[in-house]
């Protein structure tokens, strides 16, 4: 799927995926930018991002999502790329249970470095693996409630959620851009619409061609 | 000696993946039949028809010409000519193998063909120590299987192994080399680094091993232990002043340094000794800029510090008998730091110690106590679970070519990666490390010629793997920043003005050095071009 239809949008929102490293960051990225799905990705280094503009409750969204690497010692670097989102989806792995152990630790992450009006929203992957499940759904469900985040299993590998995952998110950052436009372009800095951040799309769509099973 | 596992469809997927330059590409995987005095140890490359593209004018380096280069005692006389072609037209890959060991200053260019047989011999036999020395710690290293294979259990590929599990695992695993005879390593706490008796017994041939077990072992096991190595040392030499010469790459001020530089030409540069060689070896672009030559100098004492740490753990380090503290040994950057800054005598003797990955070091005497069994404890359950994540990156390390469909070969990228992490624990694994290693696990038939290639590179690398963050590469995006400025004043602007300074994107390339760009067989041609 292409959707690189450029310069016609009503709003770019920058979107983050973080969480701990081969949660499957990446494969949900290209499900929804380019619905592909890779069982042999590499490891993502740095960051990597794509776009996709898609519509939302009768708004042209463009979405840039930026994945970025899960090893902690890259976390000084990914920081960085906060700046400017207005959503991040946190990801864990429901069979493995440290990667959400790890959320909290990705939420302080969060609020340490990103802007405080992001949009979270919790995700558990790779629920086409129920047979080696180690987080119940309630567990997710329930400490999503508990940090007042919206929560979804999906699989990238069978395509499940990914789509409704970012419609919701995006969904729920446009609602809240409509109420307080204003607010959140103070605060986010380079946060909402055409604002001249909309930094390398141009590179990252040539850099994602390769991101997945093209080597 | 041929060899059954050639990069044939694999890479030929590879190559026909990348579009575009196939035919260009296919100049790089074309047949050499050359069997120099090294051609035995490199796996013959495979490949069908020469492309005119890279015969024309014949500037490639080519088997005949690398030959020429040699003296009849093996010396490199005409390198600076061989980096010429390399630069004009790429090198046959009959001999990248060959030529990349010196590019990357494993071996110096005065050294004769005896020296670098033993040589190698003696880091070969030394590499299989450290692997048995990570055998005692878990089973699975040494074995051609995969960590998460171990007991039978494997592990659903699709989903990388389960860190949960892996690290029960682990522990079993532990738990059963505790129970198994032989393993007395892991019985008395984990004191395989402070008793010596088993490291000694199964590597009693090799002392260099003691290098890197003397942090903590005893004096007459570091002394005996090193005694053996000097005199394996020794006799590889004519005598030992020859040996510090070879020791030296001297060709770093001979040629190599005169070689007309290029952006990224010194990304190679060996480090070695020379002092003045190392200042860029860390920075893929030269920058003629004061304050950047000030940030080199930083460097380059952190990459003398880089070696330190081999060095600490190879050498007992009368270096730092001064400190009490271990922990100011081993974590202690700024400490080591401001004795290399202070220090003239010292920076003499780290310069000396630089020798101990050209080869096994022969003068440490008498170690300090270093760790406590709680720390070696430590240390330990840390490597194991580096080790879990090395797993999880090298199933999914350029897992499209069919060399490493064969888990045997997983299983040698594993086995370097957690060797090195264990011998340089402030690098540990880093994401990005497998991609670096991957072509040396193909290109070397042997483990520890790809392990000692992979160490030489990251001496120049190893700044963008630390703990604290890949600041190597902030760096040299800082760089490359500036030289846009002054090269590509379009590009400059249009960056600047949609606010793209921090060039983020090109984070991999560098990291990485284009692997993930690149084709594999492409990136081994640009590693050449690097290399010079």
């Amino acid at each position: 799927m292409a959707h690189r239809v450029d310069n016609e949008y009503d709003y770019l929102f920058k979107i983050v995926l973080i969480g701990d490293s081969g949660v499957g960051k990446s494969n949900i990225l290209s499900r929804f930018t380019r619905n592909e799905f890779c069982l042999e990705s590499k490891s993502t280094i740095g960051v990597e991002f794509a776009t996709r503009t898609l519509q939302v409750e009768g708004k042209t969204i463009k979405a840039q999502i930026w994945d970025t690497a899960g090893q902690e010692r890259y976390r000084a670097i990914t920081s960085a790329y906060y700046r400017g989102a207005v959503g991040a989806l946190l990801v864990y792995d429901i069979t493995k249970k440290l990667s959400f152990e790890n959320i909290n630790r990705w939420l302080s992450e969060l609020r340490n470095h990103a802007d405080s009006n992001i949009v979270i929203m919790m995700v558990g992957n790779k629920s086409d693996l129920n047979h080696l499940r180690s987080v119940q759904e309630e567990e997710g469900q329930a400490l999503a409630e508990k940090e007042g985040l919206s929560f979804l299993e999906t699989s990238a590998l069978e395509a499940l959620n990914v789509e409704k995952a970012f419609q919701t998110i995006l969904s729920d950052i446009h609602q809240i851009i409509s109420k307080k436009a204003l607010a959140a372009q103070e605060a986010a800095g380079s946060g909402p619409p055409t604002q001249g951040t909309t930094i390398n799309v141009a590179d990252s769509s040539g850099n994602m061609k390769k991101g997945c099973c093209s080597t | 000696m041929s060899q059954p596992h050639r990069r044939s469809t694999g890479n030929g997927g590879a190559v026909s993946g990348a579009g575009g330059g196939g035919d260009y590409i296919k100049s790089w995987i074309m047949c050499g039949n050359l069997q120099r005095s090294f051609g035995s140890l490199v796996r013959e490359p495979c490949g069908l028809n020469p492309d005119p593209y890279y015969l024309k004018g014949g500037k490639m380096l080519r088997p005949e010409k690398w030959n020429a280069c040699f003296d009849t005692d093996g010396k490199v006389i005409g390198f600076r000519k061989a980096l010429k072609f390399i630069v004009l037209g790429g090198m046959d890959p009959s001999i990248r193998a060959e030529v990349w060991e010196f590019l990357l200053g494993c071996y110096a260019l005065s050294s004769t063909t005896e020296y670098r047989r033993k040589l190698r011999a003696a880091r070969r036999e030394r590499y299989q120590c450290l692997v048995r020395q990570c055998k005692s710690m878990h089973p699975s290293i040494g074995t051609g299987e995969l960590a998460y294979a171990v007991g039978s259990k494997l592990m659903d590929v699709r989903t990388m192994p389960k860190e949960n599990d892996s690290r029960e695992e682990v522990s079993t695993s532990q738990r059963d080399s505790e129970n198994a005879p032989g393993s007395t390593v892991e019985n008395s706490n984990l004191n395989y680094d402070s008793g010596g008796a088993p490291q000694s017994q199964s590597c009693s041939k090799s002392a260099e091993v003691a290098g890197f077990n003397t942090h903590n072992d005893s004096p007459v096991y570091n002394s005996s232990k090193f005694m053996v190595s000097s005199t394996v040392v020794n006799s590889c030499l004519s005598d030992s002043g020859d040996y510090n010469d070879m020791g030296e790459p001297r060709y770093d001020s001979e040629t190599f340094m005169e070689y007309p530089s290029l952006p990224g030409t010194n990304l190679f540069a060996n480090d070695g000794g020379d002092v003045n060689g190392v200042d860029e070896s860390l920075c893929s672009f030269s920058v003629p800029e004061d304050r950047l030559r000030q940030r080199d100098e930083r460097m380059h004492s952190f990459q003398i510090n880089n070696n330190i740490d081999l060095i600490m753990e190879s050498n007992s380090s009368d270096l730092f008998r001064a400190s009490n503290s271990d922990s100011a040994i081993f974590h202690s950057d700024a400490f080591k730091q401001d004795r290399w800054l202070d220090d003239i005598g010292y920076n003499r003797e780290i310069v000396d110690s630089l020798k101990i990955s050209d080869a096994p070091e022969a003068d440490f005497v008498d170690g300090t106590k270093s760790d406590s069994p709680v720390a070696n404890k430590d240390r330990v359950a840390e490597w194991l679970w580096t080790l879990h994540r090395i797993v999880v990156d090298v199933v999914r390390t350029d897992s499209h070519l069919d060399f490493y469909g064969e888990s045997r070969n997983m299983a040698r990228m594993s086995d370097i990666l957690a060797v090195y992490a264990w011998v340089d624990p402030s690098t540990g694994y880093c994401q990005g490390m497998s991609d670096l290693l991957s072509p040396f696990v193909v290109l070397y038939e042997d483990d520890a010629d790809a392990f000692w290639c992979f160490e030489m590179l990251l001496r120049r690398m190893r700044e963008n793997f630390q703990l604290e963050g890949p600041t190597g590469v902030m760096k040299q995006l800082e760089a490359l920043w500036k030289i846009m400025e002054l090269t590509d004043t379009e590009l400059f602007e249009h960056l600047s003005a949609i606010g793209a300074e921090s060039l983020h994107f090109a984070f991999r390339m560098l990291l990485v050095l284009f692997r993930r760009e690149l084709s594999f067989e492409e990136s081994l041609s640009m590693w050449d071009d690097v290399g010079c």
